[in-house]
C-alpha cells in the first residue's frame, strides 16, 4: 500500500506563513471520505508495521476483509506489531491513539510534502520505548550526494477546547528543544551502524550538529486539530521562536484539521482492530 | 578532590561548537547538583545539565572507527556526562523505565571513561529484572544490558538462562531464527549470553558472536521500532572492544596460565575486567608484578583503585606458577580475617589452601598454600627458623605497609623486612609491599631495592567520586542576651546560640557552599559555662549525611565513639533492621550493656573493647545496609572492606593543659576516608573533617588527602633521636650494655642488633659489628638517616655486638629469637628460672594440663613481673571513665585464668570488675585488658618461657598454652576451631562444653558437626547467622577439590544423609538453596518442579555455594536410594 491511497482523499494546502514552510490537509469534500480515510489509514498503518514480518499483513488484511479469525500465534504475533499505539486497555483516555493517528497521518503523507528539502532518504519514526519524551520521527535527506541533512519531528494532537493550535505547536517545538538531544544520542547510536556509511557518519554527528544549529539539521512539527474553520494565522511562530532558522526549508509545519479527531481516531483503531480480533 | 568538577577537565571535555555551557558554567552547574544532592534536596536536574549530559554522552560515546573526535576528549566527555547522569538518579521521582534509560547510559558512559567499578555501583542500585522477552522486548534489553554492564556474574547467569529459554522459545513458536519484532531483543540476549561466556571463560570466539549479534540487533529491520534494543545494541557493538580490552584474557600476558584468570573470573566475586590502574601495572612490561623475574614490587594505590584485586592476581598467578607457598603479612587480625575470607573465595578454583597463622606463642605454624600472619607474627616466624620459612614461601606480600612508620610496631615491621629483603638478595624469591599511604616511594624503593632495580607503581586513579566538606560548630555572638534571674538564680545568664556550619568543596578552590543549623544555646552564669556536648554539637552534620546512605563517623577515643551514638540513638525510633543484632549483642554482653540500646534504633559503636563476633556481626550489618550509622575507632578502619557513602571524622585527638595529643595520623585519616565510596559499590562518597583542637585546620587535613605522606623510619623521627641522646647518655656512665631505663625505640633497636650478630653466627660469618651495620645498611632507616645520624646508632650496635659476644650460647639464641626488646629478655630469663622448679613439681600427666601449667607459672609474683614489661595502663582498672581516678583492686591472675576456663564476658565483668558501674565502661576496659594482656603479651611470652624451661629441663610440658590463653577456651575441641577460623569464642566454647558431654574429641569434632548440620549449630548451639557461616566453613571438607572437579567439567558422586522415599534412580534435580529466609542458607537437592528432595550435607556446603554464587546450575542425577542415597554432580554452564 502507497502513501497515495491515503492522500488522493486530502487536501493538501500550502499555508502561507512568515515562521515555517507550512502544509494545512483536510479531508476532500464528498460522502464517505472520512470513513475511506480512516479505513485505507488503517490498512496504511497495518502495512508499514507489520511489514517486516513475512505474510503478517497479508493475514491481517484477510481477517479485514472477513476472512478467518487468527490462529492464537498469528494473533500475537500481529498484536505485537500494532498493539503499543492501538489497545484500548492500555490507553483508556484515548490520549495516546490520538497522538499515534496524528503521527501515522504526517507518515503517510510525508512522501508527498516537499517541506525543501525533497523526499526523505531515510525515515526513523515513532518508535516505542520505556520513555516517551523526544521526537517521533527523524528523516535524512540528500541534498547532495556526499553530503546528507536530518529533520527531527514532533507530532502532536491538539486538544480543540483547552488550547490553541499555536500553543500545541509550540508546545512541540518546546519538547523538540528540550529532549532532542536525549532523542538523538540514542538514536544515533544504532544508526552508527547503518549500511550507508553516509548516515553513520551523520549519526555520528547527530547532537552536535543540533546543539550547534548546524545547517544540516531542521525541525518539523505535525498537529492534527478538531479545529477546521479558525486557524491562527501565525500558527508556527513558536517552531520560529525555538528555531530561529533563517532558512525556512529547516522548518516545517503541518496542520491536519480533522473534525472530531477523537472519533476519527476510533474509526481508525476499530478498522485495526477487525483485522486482528 | 574530585578530578571530575576539574574546570580543565571539563574544558577538554566540552565540544567547543556544541552550544554547551562555559566550562565554569558547568562547574557551578555540577557544583550545586552535588550540593542540592547533598543537602537532600532531590531536585530535577535543571534541562542545561541533562542536555549537556546527553550531549556528551553523545560525543564519548561516538564509534572511535568514525574518527570524529580525539579519543581523549571522548573518555573526558564521558567521565563528565557519565557524572551528571548519576546526579539525576537520585531523583527518586523518575520512572522506572527512565531509571533504567539513565541507568544504562551512566554505565556505558562510565566505562568508556574509565571508570568501570562505577558501572557496576550504578547496576547494584536497580531492583531485579522482572521484564519478559515477550511482552516487553526494549525493557528486557535495558535491564539486561544494565546487569551485564555491572558485570554481576551471580545476577547474570540465571538471567541470560531463564532469558535464553524464553527467546528460544519464542523462536520455536515462529518457526524461524526471524522472530518479528523481538529479533533485536532475542539478538541481544545471545549477545550477551556470548560476551559473558568471553569475559568468563576467553574464548575469543564467542566475542565475535557477540558483536555480530549485536550488530544484527542495531539494525534489525523487523524491529526498528525497538529503540531501547536497538540503542543498547548499538552500545553493545563498542562495548565488545572496550570490556573485551579490559577483560583478564586480553590483559593478561599470554603465557599467563589459564588456571590464573579462571580463579579470577569464577571466584566470588567474579572479575572479568580490570580497572585501568591495574591494567596500566600488568602492562608494563619492565615491572609487572606477575613477572616472576621482578622480585621486588611497591605498589602504592589509593583506597578504591584494585590493589586488593592485583595483589589476589598475583597470588594466584604464583600458585599456578610456582611450586612455593604465598605468605600475606597485615598489620591486623581483623584484616587478616578479611584477606582470608576473600582470598577463599577463589582459591578453590585452584584447589588452594588458605589459613590464618596462629598468635604469637603458638608453636605449630599453620600450613597452607597461603598463609595470613600479622607482622609479629611473621617476625617470630623468621626469627624462629630462616630457612624454614623460605623454603616454605616464595612469595611475600606485606599489606598495609605504611605500618613501617607507626609508633608502637612500625620497627618490628621495618627491620623484619629488612632481614627478609637481605636474605633473599641472590634468591628468586619476591617481595612486594602493598600500600594506600606509600608517597615516599623513592626512599621505599631504594630501601627494598638497594642496588637492585626497583619498580615501583604509583596510581592516582580512583573509581568513585569524592568529595570534601568541612564541619565546625561556634558561638554565634551575634545572638547574644542576657537573661535575667528567676527563680532561686541570683544572676543574670548570658545566652548565645551554638551554630554548626559546614563547608562544601568539590575541588581545591574555595567553598562551593555553606549551610548553617543551630546546635543549641550556651549559657554562662558568672564562672559556670554550659554548652553542648561534642556529640550533640557533630549530630546535626551526622544526620545530614545519613539522609543519603549508611554514614561511618571516626573518632579518636571509644569513649567518644560510644557518646555519639547515645546521642543519636537518643532521638530516634526504633529500627525493624536490627531485630537480629539486638539479640545477639543482648546474649553476648547483657542486656543493659550501652551498645544493646543504641543498636534497637539502627545505629552502632565499634571498637576493639567489643567482642570480636559483635565487631563482626556490626560490620554484616553495615554490609547490608541494616545500620545507618556506625559510629567507631580507627578499628574499623584500617582496611576492612566496608561499603559507607560518608566518613565522618568527628575528632584526631583530644587536647589536655599541655598540648593537643593526635590519635589519628594523616595515614590514620587516609585510611578512613578510604572507607567512603568503595569501588563497585557506590558511585560518590564525601568526607567530612570535623574541626577539633588540632593544629591543622580540617580544610587543610582534606587537602592533604591527597598529598603524598612522607613515610618516616621509626628510627628518623624526633622522638627517636631524643631517646638516642637519652641512651647515649646513659652508655656514657656505663662499662658496657645497659637494659635498665631503655627507651623503647632504642630497646628494640638493639633487639634488632642481636637477631643479626646470631644470624650471622649462625650463617657463620664473623660476628662482628661490621657484619651487623651491613646488616642495618638494608633497613629504611638507613635510607633515611643522614651519615653523623647512622654513625651514632652504628656506635650502640657496636654495644649491643660486643654484649652479644660475651654472652653465653644459649642466651645468645635466646634473646635473638624472642622477638621482644632486648631488655625484656632479662626478665624473661628471671622468670623462667623461677617457674623451672615450680613446673617440675607437677607430674608428668599434670604437665599436660595447659590450665594446671599457667595457673603454676604464672604464681609466686611471675605473673606481676610479666606484666611489669607492658604499660601498667593494660592491666589496671578504674571505677570511673571521668574525674579522678579510682583504682579498684582486681585479681589479675583470676582473671586470666577464668578468661582461659571460658567463661562468658559477661560473668568475667560483672564478676571482676563489678566495682566500674558504668556497663560501657565495664566492658571496655576488660575488652582492653583482654586484648592487650590475654591476646597478646601473655601468650607471646608464657610462649617463650614454656619454650625455655622444657630445653633447660628435657621435660615434656604442654606448648599449646600459650593458645589456650590468646583464645580464651578451656578444651581441645574449643581450640581447634579458634585456630580453624570461628570467631566467635562463645560459640567454641558451647561447642566443646556439648562435645564433652557427647565424648566426642577434637578429631572426631568436625564429623560431628557435619552430622549436626545448620538446624542443629542453631538449636543446640544457638548459633547467630555469622556464627553458623564459620562453622560451614570449618567443616568443608577440602580433601574432595569438589568445586575445582566440577568447575574443570567433571563429574562429582556426593553421598547423602537421605532422600525423599518417592525418588528413583536416574530422576534429574538441581542443586540450590532450600530456604530463602534463613542465613546462612542451606543447600539442598531439589527436583525438577524445585521441591526439596534431600539436604546437602554441611562438610559439601562450602564447596558447592561457591559454585551457585557465581552463578553456575550445578545438576544432579540420582544413582542410588535407600539407606545409602547419592546422586553425581555435573556443572551445567
Amino acid at each position: 500500500m502507497s502513501s497515495g491511497d491515503v492522500v488522493e482523499f486530502l487536501e493538501i494546502a500550502a499555508f502561507d506563513n512568515p515562521d515555517a514552510t507550512g502544509f494545512r490537509i483536510r479531508f476532500r469534500e464528498g460522502a464517505d471520505v472520512r470513513t475511506e480515510v480512516a479505513h485505507r489509514l488503517a490498512r496504511h498503518i497495518a502495512s508499514r508495521l507489520l511489514e517486516p514480518a513475512d505474510g503478517a499483513f497479508e493475514a491481517w488484511a484477510d481477517r479485514y476483509s472477513g476472512g478467518t479469525p487468527h490462529d492464537e500465534t498469528a494473533k500475537g504475533v500481529i498484536e505485537a506489531y500494532l498493539v503499543s499505539d492501538f489497545t484500548p486497555t492500555k490507553d483508556p483516555d484515548q490520549t495516546r491513539l490520538r497522538g499515534a493517528v496524528v503521527e501515522h497521518l504526517w507518515a503517510a503523507v510525508a512522501a508527498a510534502l516537499d517541506g525543501g528539502w525533497g523526499m526523505p532518504l531515510h525515515v526513523e519514526h515513532e518508535h516505542f520505548s520505556v520513555i516517551d519524551h523526544g521526537g517521533d520521527g527523524l528523516s535524512f535527506y540528500e541534498l547532495d550526494p556526499t553530503e546528507l541533512t536530518f529533520r527531527l519531528w514532533e507530532s502532536k494532537r491538539h486538544e480543540a477546547d483547552s488550547s490553541s493550535v499555536t500553543t500545541t505547536v509550540t508546545g512541540a517545538a518546546e519538547q523538540l528543544k528540550s529532549h532532542g538531544p536525549e532523542y538523538l544520542a540514542r538514536i544515533s547510536k544504532p544508526l552508527q551502524t547503518h549500511r550507508d556509511e553516509r548516515v553513520q557518519l551523520l549519526a555520528g554527528q547527530l547532537v552536535r550538529l543540533w546543539k550547534s544549529g548546524d545547517e544540516r539539521c531542521a525541525v518539523g512539527v505535525s498537529v492534527g486539530t478538531s479545529k477546521t474553520k479558525s486557524l491562527p494565522t501565525r500558527p508556527f511562530s513558536g517552531l520560529h521562536t525555538h528555531f530561529p532558522y533563517s532558512d525556512i526549508a529547516r522548518k516545517e509545519g503541518v496542520v491536519f484539521e480533522i473534525e472530531d479527531l477523537a472519533s476519527f481516531a476510533k474509526e481508525v483503531r476499530a478498522a485495526i482492530m477487525r483485522g486482528i480480533e | 578532590v574530585e578530578r571530575a568538577l576539574d574546570p580543565q577537565l571539563l574544558a577538554s571535555a566540552l565540544d567547543g561548537g556544541a552550544n554547551l555551557p562555559t566550562p565554569s558554567e558547568l562547574r557551578s552547574l555540577l557544583a550545586n547538583a552535588e550540593i542540592a544532592s547533598f543537602f537532600g534536596a532531590g531536585d530535577t536536574l535543571a534541562s542545561e545539565l541533562m542536555d549537556t549530559a546527553w550531549t556528551l554522552h553523545h560525543v564519548g560515546t561516538v564509534r572511535p572507527a568514525l574518527r570524529l573526535y580525539e579519543p581523549e576528549q571522548q573518555v573526558r566527555a564521558n567521565t563528565v556526562a557519565a557524572h551528571i547522569f548519576d546526579l539525576a538518579l537520585r531523583d527518586q521521582r523518575i520512572s522506572d523505565g527512565y531509571r533504567h534509560v539513565l541507568t544504562f547510559a551512566a554505565q556505558v558512559s562510565s566505562i568508556r571513561g574509565d571508570r568501570m567499578p562505577n558501572a557496576t555501583a550504578l547496576a547494584e542500585r536497580l531492583q531485579p529484572m522482572k521484564a519478559s522477552l515477550r511482552s516487553a522486548p526494549g525493557r528486557v534489553s535495558l535491564e539486561l544490558g544494565c546487569t551485564l554492564l555491572g558485570l554481576r556474574a551471580g545476577d547474570l547467569r540465571p538471567l541470560l538462562r531463564r532469558l535464553g529459554l524464553e527467546a528460544r522459545e519464542l523462536q520455536r513458536q515462529e518457526q524461524a531464527a526471524h522472530v518479528g519484532v523481538w529479533s533485536a531483543a532475542v539478538n541481544v540476549v545471545f549477545g550477551c549470553d556470548d560476551l559473558f561466556a568471553y569475559l568468563t571463560n576467553g574464548n575469543r570466539r564467542r566475542i565475535d558472536d557477540a558483536r555480530e549479534r549485536f550488530l544484527v540487533a542495531a539494525n534489525h529491520p523487523e524491529s526498528e521500532r525497538d529503540l531501547d534494543t536497538r540503542w543498547v545494541a548499538g552500545h553493545l557493538i563498542d562495548l565488545c572492544d572496550d570490556l573485551g580490552g579490559a577483560s583478564i584474557w586480553s590483559v593478561l600476558p599470554p603465557d599467563t596460565p589459564r588456571a590464573t584468570a579462571r580463579a579470577m573470573t569464577v571466584g566470588s566475586p567474579p572479575v572479568m575486567t580490570l580497572w585501568p590502574p591495574q591494567i596500566a601495572v600488568l602492562g608494563e612490561v619492565m615491572c609487572s608484578p606477575l613477572d616472576a623475574s621482578i622480585r621486588r614490587s611497591v605498589l602504592t594505590f589509593p583506597t578504591s583503585a584494585g590493589k586488593t584485586l592485583l595483589t589476589q592476581l598475583v597470588i594466584m598467578n604464583h600458585l599456578a606458577t610456582e611450586d612455593t607457598g604465598v605468605c600475606v603479612v597485615a598489620p591486623r587480625h581483623s584484616l587478616c580475617r578479611e584477606i582470608r575470607e576473600d582470598l577463599d573465595g577463589r582459591l578453590w578454583a585452584l584447589d588452594k589452601s588458605i589459613a590464618e597463622d596462629g598468635p604469637l606463642g603458638d608453636p605449630t605454624p599453620a600450613r597452607a598454600s597461603v598463609v595470613v600472619m600479622t607482622p609479629e607474627r611473621f617476625a617470630a616466624r623468621l626469627r624462629a627458623n630462616e630457612n624454614e620459612l623460605l623454603s616454605e614461601f616464595g612469595l611475600f606480600i606485606f599489606d598495609e605497609a605504611h605500618l613501617v612508620s607507626d609508633g608502637s610496631r612500625g620497627w618490628t615491621f621495618e627491620s623484619t623486612i629488612s632481614r627478609l629483603h637481605e636474605l633473599t638478595t641472590s634468591t628468586a624469591h619476591r617481595i612486594i609491599l602493598v600500600s594506600a599511604a606509600l608517597g615516599g616511594t623513592l626512599s621505599i624503593q631504594s630501601w627494598i631495592g638497594a642496588s637492585d632495580s626497583v619498580p615501583a607503581v604509583v596510581a592516582k586513579w580512583r573509581g568513585p567520586r569524592r568529595l570534601h566538606a568541612t564541619y565546625s560548630v561556634n558561638e554565634d555572638r551575634s545572638t547574644r542576651k542576657v537573661v535575667p534571674p528567676e527563680g532561686k538564680q541570683r544572676i543574670s545568664r548570658t545566652v548565645v546560640d551554638v551554630v554548626g556550619r559546614v563547608n562544601l568543596y568539590v575541588d581545591r578552590g574555595a567553598a562551593v557552599a555553606t549551610a548553617t543549623s543551630k546546635v543549641g544555646p550556651c549559657v554562662t552564669a558568672g564562672k559556670q559555662k554550659k554548652q553542648p556536648s561534642a556529640a550533640e554539637k557533630v549530630q546535626p552534620i551526622v544526620e545530614l549525611a545519613a539522609r543519603a546512605g549508611v554514614v561511618l563517623t571516626v573518632h579518636a577515643t571509644k569513649k567518644a565513639a560510644e557518646a555519639l551514638a547515645k546521642q543519636l540513638a537518643s532521638e530516634r525510633p526504633e529500627s525493624a533492621n536490627t531485630h537480629a543484632l539486638v539479640l545477639l549483642a543482648a546474649q553476648r554482653l547483657g542486656n543493659s550493656h550501652p551498645l544493646v540500646d543504641v543498636l534497637r534504633k539502627g545505629i552502632a559503636y565499634h571498637h576493639a573493647a567489643l567482642p570480636i563476633d559483635v565487631q563482626v556481626e556490626i560490620e554484616n550489618a553495615v554490609r547490608r545496609k541494616h545500620l545507618d550509622v556506625v559510629c567507631a575507632t580507627t578499628t574499623l578502619t584500617e582496611g576492612v572492606n566496608l561499603p559507607v557513602r560518608t566518613v565522618v571524622i568527628c575528632d584526631r585527638g583530644y587536647r589536655d593543659r599541655d598540648a593537643y595529643h593526635e590519635l589519628i595520623s594523616p595515614s590514620d585519616l587516609m585510611n578512613a576516608a578510604g572507607r567512603a565510596a568503595r569501588a563497585g559499590r557506590e558511585t560518590e562518597g564525601w568526607i567530612i573533617v570535623v574541626e577539633d583542637a588540632h593544629p591543622t585546620p580540617a580544610r587543610r587535613a582534606l587537602l592533604d588527602l591527597d598529598t603524598d605522606q612522607e613515610v618516616q623510619s621509626t628510627l628518623a623521627t624526633p622522638a627517636a633521636m631524643a631517646a638516642l641522646l637519652t641512651y647515649e647518655q646513659l652508655l656514657h656512665d656505663a662499662a658496657g650494655l645497659v637494659l635498665a631505663g631503655v627507651p623503647a625505640e632504642v630497646d628494640g633497636f638493639l633487639a634488632y642488633c642481636w637477631y643479626l650478630a646470631d644470624a650471622k653466627d649462625l650463617l657463620d660469618v664473623t660476628s662482628d659489628v661490621e657484619a651487623v651495620i651491613a646488616g642495618l645498611g638494608s633497613t629504611l632507616a638507613w635510607q633515611q638517616l643522614p651519615r653523623e645520624v647512622q654513625e651514632r646508632w652504628e656506635a650502640i650496635a657496636a654495644v649491643a655486638v660486643s654484649a652479644y659476644n660475651d654472652a653465653d650460647v644459649t642466651r645468645r639464641t635466646r634473646w635473638a629469637r624472642t622477638g621482644v626488646r632486648l631488655s625484656a629478655n632479662a626478665v624473661l630469663e628471671e622468670v623462667a628460672q623461677s617457674a623451672a622448679p615450680a613446673l617440675l613439681s607437677l607430674t608428668e600427666e599434670e604437665r599436660k594440663d595447659p590450665l594446671l601449667v599457667l595457673r603454676k607459672l604464672l604464681e609466686e609474683g611471675r605473673l606481676a613481673k610479666l606484666l611489669s614489661l607492658i604499660p601498667n595502663r593494660d592491666y589496671r582498672f578504674r571505677t570511673t571513665r571521668f574525674g579522678r581516678p579510682q583504682p579498684i583492686s582486681v585479681d589479675v591472675a583470676a582473671l586470666v585464668m577464668d578468661w582461659t576456663v571460658g567463661r562468658d564476658l559477661t560473668d568475667l565483668a560483672n564478676d571482676h570488675l563489678g566495682a566500674v558501674k558504668d556497663d560501657g565502661f565495664r566492658f571496655e576496659q576488660l575488652s582492653d585488658f583482654l586484648a592487650k594482656v590475654c591476646e597478646h603479651h601473655l601468650p607471646w611470652t608464657v610462649g617463650i618461657i614454656l619454650d625455655w624451661v622444657a630445653t633447660d629441663t628435657g621435660t615434656a610440658i604442654c606448648q599449646e598454652v600459650p593458645n589456650y590463653v590468646h583464645y580464651g577456651v578451656p578444651d581441645d575441641v574449643a581450640l581447634a576451631l579458634m585456630a580453624g577460623g570461628v570467631r566467635s569464642r562463645r560459640l567454641a566454647v558451647a561447642v566443646g562444653c556439648e562435645a564433652s558431654a557427647e565424648g566426642v574429641d577434637e578429631i572426631r569434632m568436625r564429623s560431628w558437626l557435619t552430622t549436626l548440620g545448620l538446624q542443629g549449630w542453631r538449636s543446640r548451639l544457638q548459633a547467630s547467622p555469622a556464627e553458623a557461616s564459620d562453622l560451614m566453613r570449618f567443616v568443608r571438607d577440602n580433601t574432595k577439590g569438589m568445586s575445582a572437579k566440577l568447575l574443570g567439567g567433571n563429574a562429582v558422586a556426593l553421598q547423602l544423609e537421605t532422600i525423599a522415599a518417592d525418588i528413583a534412580v536416574d530422576e534429574v534435580g538441581t542443586v540450590d538453596f532450600a530456604l530463602h529466609d534463613e542465613d546462612p542458607r542451606p543447600l539442598a537437592v531439589l527436583d525438577a518442579f524445585g521441591e526439596e528432595i534431600a539436604p546437602i550435607g554441611a562438610a559439601d556446603q562450602r564447596g558447592l555455594e561457591v559454585l551457585l554464587e557465581a552463578g553456575f546450575v550445578l545438576t544432579a542425577t540420582v544413582t542410588s536410594v535407600g539407606d545409602t542415597p547419592g546422586v553425581t554432580l555435573r556443572l551445567d554452564e
